[in-house]
């Protein structure tokens, strides 16, 4: 057992005041001491804290090979002459080719970061940009082709459709192969289309939204996604639209040696309401493959946008996707978000704060097993007053993985009277793996409330049982009392396949650290 | 904040774990000039008189190459520094209830220091160190201090840090600690008065049991920039750390909390807690902190925290109905913050007199 803290605090100030006692006397307690150390670490039967136990997901379905055919395969590597492939392949404006060829200069030119884990491997000389499968895109279930439905539907997805979602795009490869949607939302003027669709019938709208959020200049990644960014969703939701049922993308990555890098762009206008789920699988090859897609979100005011995702790569995927959403004046956003595969991951989705009242809600699962080094973490930017952030995230490394959480919190000039909290738990299931947090939080204004797991004194009781009386759950009412603010949310997911990860998020982990 | 164009910017405390760069949290500027000249440091005290203790000049190498060859200390350059610019070096063996107290004054005719100690606590003993530099009015000063502190079986030491700083000051202290079985280090530090100090604290925990115990009081006041940099290793069973920094920041001062606490493989049953408490009492101020935790090690228990706020108006107002005008209820709630610390200092007068200049500070705001 450590020692005795409370009985060296007592004497601390004493120390310097002379000794009363004498050498022998000074010996013998020291030998004391070292005695009964010894002893306990002779027998030292440390008994392990309870701890949650969790099982390994279940791979099974995702890990579903088809045959690889294709139509179109670019060459490994990347230069101008792929890049101008890709666009004539898909028979593109010159004004995205362009794009396309000033964020290759600016991939060129970078380096990869200079913190977290290694990304060496990554090497465009092994991966194929571009490939499309042999299919046209269909509006109609059964024109997909059947090996391609085959592994949607045992996914779970068409079916899911049917029940739950407004609308389902599924991308196979490089392309999407289905999109629809229901006819009631193509009357309110949601457009809800792929992305390849949407800048040729949309160019005005996307040319004003895309690439401004995440920029090529971001970092490596996201400059690597612009010159070959393919597929993708769009998402419009006019003023005052408020949607009741999700959206739902999914994208499977099948052939080897590929890369996956679509682009979403969802808008969502003034006082309008949408939940977008999205799910990513690949089944494991021994060769690299690398996502590096990009999703762009535009809250308006008032506006409430849900995005959840299930990233489920495979093994031997990297997976350095980036997401960012810009919240205006009194807009929400919420993220949920689950990340099981992939070999390599490094996932922070951002939430920019710009318009007074913004707020950003985040709660995250990252699940590292054997081989996996998982850096995932959330962003919230306040640069507008009286903006609210959460940050919940929940990182579980087992059998050698490694999960780490890295928060960012950066509060602004002019975010006076904003309000941030952060809550990470780790949790590690045996000395083989590793976890590290490191949460980065810079101020500017003296007008915070900012808190990262700092619960300062004991909770009152009385106003947490209060809460309680009055139908509120003790860790909402208890999160209330800490910060002034939590809004209940429900955070679950629609999905029959994510109903392994609702389990973990509302898991209470015990004997986690942070 | 970091000056990259005129003046070379030699980074220093480099986190060990390093994080997103824009941030600007992967280090500090160590403020190194190749060009410093050696100069004389003639007047200090170590005090108090008539205590019996065992110093010498000549330093101990084993903890030479404790400092030297370890992973610790702000960087190499300013270790090198330290050590080839020297104008005050001492190795002490302490014995129980030593109390070795340097005050180091930075004044006219004395504005650098550049100072090296030593402690070494004997087996099973109780020590206090303490060094308080303080510095004058209008005297631009510059300290480049490395304390190496060796704690073997049983040892217990209380090291006290005052950093009495002005606006026109240098601070660099850098501190190596290597606690053996049942090694108890309590570090009790106070950094206050503006100007620009970089504390980087380091410590390696081989021994089994052994306990790490630092409380931070910290005021920023005028331009002055305070980087706190903690760096432990837990490597042995039932290690126990906690680190504190409790304060708050005035005018346009800035603060920068980077703690990591890093459990090795084989740390089981060990407790790292480590928490930054700010208040905020200026628009223009900046906080900063980035508590890290690694963790190689499945049974330990670690925990971190960061707060950032304003004065509490609620705790304000009692206050205030109890007859206190606002400033007074102001300066006593920022004090309370830092009471913790300043209690464990051993001189009743020298920590009345601190409370007091930090009361008046925030009263006269």
């Amino acid at each position: 057992m450590p020692k005795d803290r409370k009985r060296i605090e007592q004497f601390l100030p004493y120390i310097a005041n002379g000794h009363p006692l004498t050498d022998e006397e000074i010996e013998f307690r020291r030998q004391e001491e070292k005695e009964a150390r010894d002893h306990r670490k002779k027998y030292d039967d440390f008994k392990p804290r309870k701890k949650s136990q969790i099982e390994d997901m279940e791979r099974g379905v995702y890990d579903l090979k088809n045959k690889f055919e294709y139509e179109y395969k670019t060459e490994t590597g990347l230069n101008e002459e792929i890049v101008r492939e890709i666009s004539a392949e898909k028979e593109e404006p010159d004004w995205v080719l362009q794009k396309r060829l000033d964020a290759l200069k600016v991939f060129q030119k970078s380096k990869n970061p200079t913190w977290g884990p290694d990304l060496s491997a990554v090497d465009m000389n092994k991966i194929s940009a571009y490939v499309r499968p042999k299919a046209q895109k269909a509006r109609d279930w059964k024109d997909v082709p059947d090996e391609i439905r085959d592994t949607f539907d045992k996914l779970g997805i068409p079916e899911a459709e049917l029940d739950y979602l407004s609308g389902v795009g599924a991308q196979y490869d490089s392309e999407i192969v289905y999109h629809k949607m229901k006819d009631y939302l193509l009357e309110s003027g949601v457009v809800y289309t792929d992305f390849e669709s949407a800048v040729r019938e949309y160019p005005d709208i996307v040319k004003k939204y895309f690439g401004k959020l995440i920029t090529p200049q971001l970092h490596r990644y996201a400059a690597l996604h612009y010159a070959v960014w393919s597929g993708g969703s769009f998402v419009y939701v006019p003023k005052g639209v408020k949607l009741d049922v999700p959206l739902q993308s999914y994208f499977r990555l099948n052939a080897p040696g590929a890369g996956q890098f679509e682009h979403t762009l969802i808008i969502v206008e003034d006082d309008a309401a949408v939940h977008f789920i999205e799910g990513c699988s690949a089944p494991k090859y021994n060769t690299l493959n690398l996502h590096a897609g990009a999703v762009e979100i535009y809250v308006g005011k008032n506006a409430k946008m849900r995005f959840s995702t299930i990233e489920n790569w495979s093994r031997n995927m990297y997976n350095l996707n980036t997401k960012r959403a810009r919240v205006e004046e009194g807009g929400k956003i919420e993220w949920i978000s689950g990340s099981f595969g992939s070999a390599l991951s490094m996932l922070y989705p951002a939430s920019i704060l710009v318009g007074e009242g913004a707020s950003s809600d985040f709660t995250g699962i990252t699940f590292a097993g054997h081989g996996q080094y998982l850096d995932t973490g959330a962003q919230a930017i306040h640069l507008a007053p009286n903006t609210k952030s959460n940050i919940d995230s929940k990182s579980i490394s087992k059998g050698g993985g490694v999960s780490n959480y890295r928060g960012t919190v950066v509060i602004g000039k002019n975010a006076a009277g904003s309000k941030s909290n952060t809550n990470c738990e780790s949790l590690m299931l045996d000395a083989d793996s590793r976890t590290d947090t490191i949460p980065g939080i810079t101020i500017d204004n003296e007008d915070v409330d900012l808190g990262h797991e700092a619960k300062i004194g004991k909770i009152d009781e009385d106003a947490v049982f209060y809460l309680m009386a009055r139908g509120i759950p003790e860790k909402e009412a208890e999160a209330m009392i800490v910060r002034g603010f939590a809004e209940p949310v429900a955070r679950e997911l629609p999905m029959e396949y994510a109903v392994e990860m609702n389990n973990l998020i509302n898991l209470e982990l015990e004997g986690a650290i942070g | 904040m970091t000056s990259k164009t005129k003046e070379q910017y030699y980074p220093g405390s480099i986190l060990p774990s390093r994080t997103l760069n824009w941030l600007n949290l992967n280090d500090t500027n160590s403020y190194y000039d190749p060009k410093r000249d050696q100069a004389p440091y003639k007047d200090w005290v170590l005090g108090p008189e008539g205590k019996e203790r065992n110093i010498s000049q000549d330093l101990d190498p084993d903890l030479e190459e404790l400092l030297m060859k370890g992973s610790h200390g702000i960087s190499p350059q300013i270790l090198e520094e330290n050590r080839d610019k020297c104008n005050l070096q001492d190795y002490a063996l302490m014995d129980e209830a030593h109390f070795n107290r340097f005050d180091l004054p930075l004044k006219e005719g004395q504005a650098q220091l550049i100072d090296r100690h030593q402690i070494r606590v004997k087996e099973g003993r109780r020590a206090v160190a303490m060094f308080d530099l303080h510095a004058e009015d209008g005297v631009a000063g510059y300290r480049n201090g490395t304390i190496t502190i060796d704690l073997p079986e049983d040892a217990l030491l209380h090291l006290v840090i005052l950093d009495r700083l002005n606006d026109a000051t240098t601070n660099n202290l850098s501190i190596v600690a290597n606690l053996a079985d049942g090694a108890v280090l309590y570090v009790s530090h106070v950094e206050k008065g503006g100007g620009k100090s970089n504390f980087n604290f380091g410590c390696d925990m081989p021994g089994f049991e052994s306990l790490l115990d630092i409380s931070t009081a910290f005021l920023g006041e005028g331009k002055g920039d305070l980087d706190l940099y903690y760096d432990v290793n837990q490597i042995a069973p039932y290690t126990d750390v906690k680190i504190v920094a409790n304060g708050a920041l005035l005018d346009e001062s800035r603060k920068n909390f980077r703690g990591t606490i890093d459990f090795k493989e084989g740390s089981y049953g060990a407790v790292g807690d480590e928490a930054s408490y700010t208040i905020l009492m200026n628009d223009k101020v900046k906080d900063l902190a980035i508590p890290i935790l690694l963790c190689h090690e499945d049974d330990v228990v670690g925990n971190h925290a960061a707060s950032a706020g304003q004065l509490d108006e609620d705790m304000l107002f009692y206050v205030q109905t109890r007859g206190i005008p606002r400033k007074e209820a102001e300066g006593m709630i920022v004090e309370a913050r830092m009471v913790p610390t300043l209690d464990r200092i051993p001189d009743p007068d020298l920590r009345e007199s601190l409370q007091k200049q930090i009361h008046e500070r925030i009263v006269q705001r």
